[in-house]
């Protein structure tokens, strides 16, 4: 006769007390998020997103006009289409888990919430940097099948650039989403006042602006500037860590403090 | 009797809304029973004893220390949402070895614990390939029972886990509790279906607007509420008369006519139970049947709610 299954679950043996380890965490939800977003019709999405690009593109570009078709990947791709991606997706990634009530089946875990929040944030990173890596490459094949004559040696460094950008944003996105429902309506106020506004401004508050970081790095990349030497380019790297551990610090703090109670009796 | 739940002077507000009041109870070993309305207060407790909210004031403990934000005693906590939401687009295995690593289980064991816990709950192989989108009610109730089986938690919460189940599947998944209750599994569920609970549970909390109505096992709480009116239906010839003759005696509380029988709220439960041969013998109607609707654990529930 074959073992009782009920008997054998029971007979489990309970994981060691205390809180999961993040390095336990991060994988878990790495797997969880990336097998959720690869879903049955993920190759239809990315097949109709790339020839969207590829459309934007050609219709964006004079034939033969490099310099147009750089300012037009500055412009366009890496500091619109990237933080737009970085905020839908790293907004998203905590908050639709609350709207759909499957974050229960996370916090109700032996896990730290400061963990589920590193965890969701890497989780995100990860996502958007396949997405913005693929984007890239797309609009430079583009380019060069558009007859513009393009650099491909450039493309590790533009899209190391493009990673710099995408740890801190995803960062405040993730802290966004956590704090409210309408991260995008947030997440574009913060762009149109910090990135914007206080990034054009001639005072040092402008270090809060990450875009300004992000194009002395890809100004760096592109070696289109006499400007941005070793020195501003450390900065840079240095002021976007730094950005990046605050928004993920203020995250933390949001998600272990604020009580997400969307019951019926509150609906009521 | 050592506390698996204890809550004291505990209240829990949704601004101004009111999602516990002031309750103060225990809950032991076993198989309890957490019963109410809608709007009761069942989900308000188990979201605090899940460690989602805290409380406005008061105490809860688990296992002696307080879940919020406590993981300690959340990788205890074994929790199986009421509502129908699940990642749709994950296969059940794939699903379950994340939460299992969440939880803390080796990374070598997950795949192990992750089939065995769903063979336990009756998933059959043929359907562990399929996402959990196509699945039905009954199969998602019971991958989500899987899913709060994985870590072997000391204490599983079950929200309305009947929910989609056909009479089979019921008695498949009361089956499985009683299993893990025998291996020392302490269980809070939480049940519309009263029948099922009453077969299932040997204690019961019952709770209505915000407040613990009554605890205990279901001896305790009867005896508890036979300081209580109590409804009892007599099939008679003339309810009219029954009724004003009860009047007469002093026992009628309040009370009801239907065509053949009268449904009455006895004051004094007890005497009237010593002496309804000799009492109903000096009624002028003929009397067919005296039954007590409080003998059942809705007829309690009514009771303790009257």
């Amino acid at each position: 006769m074959p073992p009782n299954p009920v008997s054998i679950v029971a007979g489990f043996t309970p994981p060691a007390p205390g809180a999961t380890p993040l390095l336990s965490v991060i994988p878990a939800v790495l797997s969880l998020e990336l097998k959720a977003w690869m879903g049955p019709k993920l190759w239809v999405k990315l097949i109709c997103a790339a020839i969207g690009l590829i459309v934007l593109t050609r219709l964006s570009l004079s034939r033969s006009n490099p310099a147009q078709f750089e300012r037009w990947m500055l412009d366009v791709v890496a500091l619109k289409f990237v933080p737009l991606t970085c905020l839908a997706v790293g907004g998203g990634i905590l908050r639709n888990a609350i709207r759909s009530h499957t974050i229960e089946y996370l916090w109700t875990r032996s896990v730290k919430k400061a963990h589920l929040v590193i965890s969701a944030w890497v989780a995100a990173v990860v996502v958007v940097t396949l997405l913005t890596i693929l984007a890239t490459v797309i609009v430079h094949a583009t380019g060069s099948f558009s007859g513009i004559d393009r650099d491909w040696q450039n493309l590790p460094m533009t899209c190391a650039a493009e990673i710099a950008l995408i740890l801190p944003v995803t960062a405040i996105a993730v802290a966004l989403g956590v704090w409210t429902g309408k991260y995008m309506v947030a997440g574009l106020l913060y762009g149109f006042v910090v990135e914007t506004g206080i990034s054009r401004m001639p005072t040092n508050l402008n270090l809060l602006a990450v875009t300004r970081h992000v194009e002395i790095l890809l100004n760096h990349a592109r070696q289109t500037l006499e400007g941005p030497g070793s020195m501003a380019v450390l900065q840079s790297v240095g002021a976007l860590l730094v950005l990046t551990i605050a928004a993920l610090l203020a995250a933390c703090i949001v998600f272990s403090c604020k009580q997400y109670s969307i019951g019926a009796e509150k609906e009521t | 009797m050592s506390a698996v739940i204890q809550a004291t002077e505990l209240s829990c507000f949704y601004g101004l809304v009111l999602g516990l009041n002031n309750v103060t109870f225990t809950i032991g070993p076993g198989i309890t029973g957490l019963v109410g309305p809608n709007g009761a207060g069942k989900s308000t407790l188990i979201k605090l004893v899940t460690g989602q909210i805290r409380p406005s004031s008061g105490r809860l403990t688990v296992f002696g220390e307080e879940p919020w934000n406590n993981p300690g005693v959340l990788g205890s906590i074994g929790y199986c949402p009421e509502h129908e939401h699940v990642h749709q687009d994950l296969k059940p295995v794939d699903w379950l070895r994340s939460l299992a690593a969440l939880s803390g289980v080796p990374r070598g064991e997950t795949l192990q614990r992750s089939e065995l816990a769903l063979t336990a709950v009756g998933l059959s192989r043929e359907h562990w390939k399929k996402r959990i989108g196509t699945y039905s009610k009954g199969m998602r109730q019971r991958v989500k029972l899987a899913q709060a089986l994985l870590h072997r938690p000391g204490l599983v919460i079950l929200d309305e886990p009947m929910n989609g189940l056909d009479p089979m599947g019921r008695h498949e998944i009361g089956d499985i509790l009683r299993g893990l209750q025998r291996s020392g599994v302490h269980i809070l569920i939480s049940s519309h279906i009263l029948d099922e609970l009453e077969a299932l549970c040997g204690s019961f909390l019952m709770l209505n607007w915000g407040r613990a109505v009554a605890g205990g096992s279901h001896q305790e709480i009867h005896a508890d509420a036979s300081r209580l009116p109590e409804q009892v239906v007599i099939r008679t010839d003339r309810p009219e008369d029954v009724v004003e003759y009860l009047r007469s005696a002093g026992l009628l509380r309040g009370y009801y006519l239907e065509e053949d029988r009268a449904v009455v709220w006895v004051r004094h439960a007890e005497r009237f139970y010593a002496e309804w041969t000799g009492l109903l013998g000096g009624c002028p109607a003929r009397i067919f049947e005296v039954q007590s609707r409080a003998t059942t654990l809705s007829g309690l529930f009514e009771k303790v709610n009257s």
